[in-house]
């Protein structure tokens, strides 16, 4: 059972049986929780790792066992990555965030199960459990949206939850109207069936439809209302694997594998996806630039990063597809880290206004100073990872000839550097406000999960080249076909 | 099974696009959080239907089945996460208008 081929099914099952025992487990000892939940995604990640980069060397793999199919390749390994690394780091900092919300135990049970959801969408090998995952994965983060029990989270998790409602039946859709043409819902039967039919009205109606329906959980621009509610009101340690990792996974994962390895890139649907990247990208960053609250700023800021990550990969030439999947890894590092930060000054100071923050700068060293580096990320400024990937993804574009997409890129680029100085002004430099002399920095355990963050984002940019070479290229290969 | 008097794949899907466009309508012109929950559960009902009826159309009908059949699950766990959503939000807010639901904006 310990063989290498059985690595994906571990995948599911450690999570989802460690989200049943917990509960018994935090009554014999609450420190086990933590520490078992990090361990796991430790373990993960690890494997995770070894299969980045055992498909590197072009070795892809479906597995079969107890009637379950999972496909893995390079593209499924890589978000595998990206949701262990996460993860780990987000539990390790939930266990003293989590500790003045309470229901701790709770909270790692659920996010377990929607990290178990994630795992399963990126190794499914068709599209009714692709969906069947997906609806796993977001039903659980409805309740950890709603788990502070307040109004806030209440409202955003019951609007995220009818607009998905609405987004989940396009899929499902889309899904039964292919299963009655071709009789088969697998990802290769589909791709043989729909071969030569890519400018057929029907093949392209039905890949609209199901680019409209992850583009909702991608949260692009038409489809985004959920997004700046629902992040922000869900607690840190959630919003952090919600803008990090879920919508890439639900979304941009999503749109990849169905649009490239099933449609095979259908030229209309590419150009509208270009489009609606290049709006998200701009309004994503000039909504954002107006908010005051810390977290909802950083919501829209994900709006506007996934539209690098999508027009990326719309473009559907190597460099472009390299260049998306790698501002991927970099947005959920950086991402996180800002809502980590985010949620260490809310809980520091109670507040997340950031007009009533200021000077923050001395009391909290390590948030300010990690938060430094994910705003660089972000925004794109050397030697930090964001700027490769946005520079690849600016270069496609004006490659690809598709200069809109460019010069909304550089566009957006500014629009996100202004954004989050004026947090950083804001929050952390300027005079300490009277309100804020008893402010101290928070707990270790937090401390410890955003030093992480913030070293591997400049790891990743130092080392862009190894990390392009053993963990993007052989997945784009696999969206190039 | 044939297209024949007693199926045909076409007229059963007109019906079910015409189940999903009464839920579609229900979640966008009520009001109560109760009767949008409807709404939902209406649309999902039409895509059951069209499962079915696909499964049936094809010859695949135990695929079709075993479809259906984790899909009504989803529905419930989904059901049951939004009525408890629902009861919440009536505990804050005091009342099912959707329209007194606008706190968060912007």
């Amino acid at each position: 059972m310990v063989s290498v081929d059985y690595f994906p099914f571990w995948f599911f099952i450690l999570p989802l049986a460690l989200a049943c025992v917990l509960p018994f487990l935090s009554r014999v000892s609450r420190q086990a929780v933590t520490v078992l939940s990090v361990s796991v995604f430790t373990l993960l990640a690890v494997m995770s790792w070894y299969l980045t980069t055992e498909f590197g060397r072009g070795v892809s793999a479906i597995t079969t066992l107890w009637g379950i199919e999972l496909r893995v390749d390079a593209l499924s390994s890589l978000l595998m990555l990206t949701i262990s690394v996460i993860g780990a780091i987000v539990c390790l900092y939930a266990t003293s965030y989590m500790d003045h919300l309470g229901g701790k135990t709770k909270f790692y049970s659920l996010f377990l199960i929607m990290c178990a959801g994630m795992y399963s969408l990126v190794m499914a090998s068709d599209l009714f459990s692709l969906y069947v995952c997906l609806e796993a994965a977001a039903v659980a983060s409805y309740v950890l949206i709603a788990f502070s029990l307040k109004w806030d989270g209440i409202e955003a998790a019951f609007k995220y939850m009818i607009l998905s409602a609405i987004s989940t039946t396009m899929i499902v859709f889309a899904s039964a109207v292919l299963f009655y043409l071709y009789g088969t819902l697998s990802f290769s039967g589909l791709s043989v069936a729909l071969a030569g039919r890519g400018a057929q009205p029907t093949t392209l109606m039905l890949g609209g439809l199901l680019l409209c329906g992850f583009a909702f959980k991608a949260a692009l621009v038409p489809f985004h209302a959920w997004l700046p509610d629902a992040h922000p009101s869900a607690p840190a340690p959630v919003s952090a694997m919600l803008s990090g990792v879920l919508i890439k996974v639900l979304g941009v994962y999503a749109i990849a594998r169905v649009l490239f390895t099933v449609f095979h890139a259908p030229a209309q649907i590419l150009s509208a996806l270009t489009v609606l990247s290049a709006v998200s990208i701009v309004l994503g960053g000039l909504l954002g630039l107006k908010q005051t609250d810390f977290k909802r700023l950083l919501a829209y800021s994900s709006v506007a990063q996934v539209g690098y990550i999508l027009g990326g990969l719309s473009l559907a030439t190597p460099l472009g597809i390299i260049g998306g999947l790698f501002h991927l890894i970099n947005h959920a590092l950086s991402k996180s880290l800002l809502f980590l930060n985010a949620g260490a000054v809310e809980q520091a100071t109670g507040t997340r206004d950031i007009d009533a923050l200021g000077g923050l700068e001395n009391r909290m060293k390590v948030t300010s100073t990690t938060s430094v580096v994910g705003s660089l990320t972000i925004a794109g400024i050397p030697p930090f990872s964001g700027f490769w990937s946005k520079l690849i993804i600016i270069i496609a574009a004006v490659q690809a000839e598709n200069y809109w997409l460019a010069g909304a890129a550089i566009l957006g680029s500014l629009l996100t550097l202004s954004m989050l100085l004026k947090v950083q002004s804001r929050v952390f430099l300027g005079k300490l406000k009277d309100t804020l002399k008893e402010v101290r920095e928070v707990a270790v355990p937090m401390q410890a999960a955003m030093i992480i963050l913030a070293v591997l984002c400049l790891t990743v940019g130092v080392w862009f080249y190894y990390f392009i070479n053993t963990i993007i290229e052989p997945a784009a290969v696999v969206l190039l076909g | 099974m044939e297209n024949s008097i007693f199926f045909n794949f076409y007229a059963l899907f007109i019906v079910a696009l015409g189940i999903i466009g009464l839920g579609l309508y229900a979640i966008l012109s009520y009001r109560n959080l109760i009767k949008i929950f409807i709404g939902i559960e209406v649309m999902s009902k039409g895509i059951g239907l069209l499962f079915i009826a696909a499964g049936s159309a094809n010859g695949r009908l135990a695929l079709a089945q075993s479809y259906l059949i984790t899909y009504i699950v989803i529905e419930a766990v989904v059901a049951t996460v939004a009525l408890s959503l629902i009861m919440l939000t009536y505990r804050h807010y005091g009342t099912l208008d959707i329209r007194k639901l606008s706190k968060l904006k912007g």
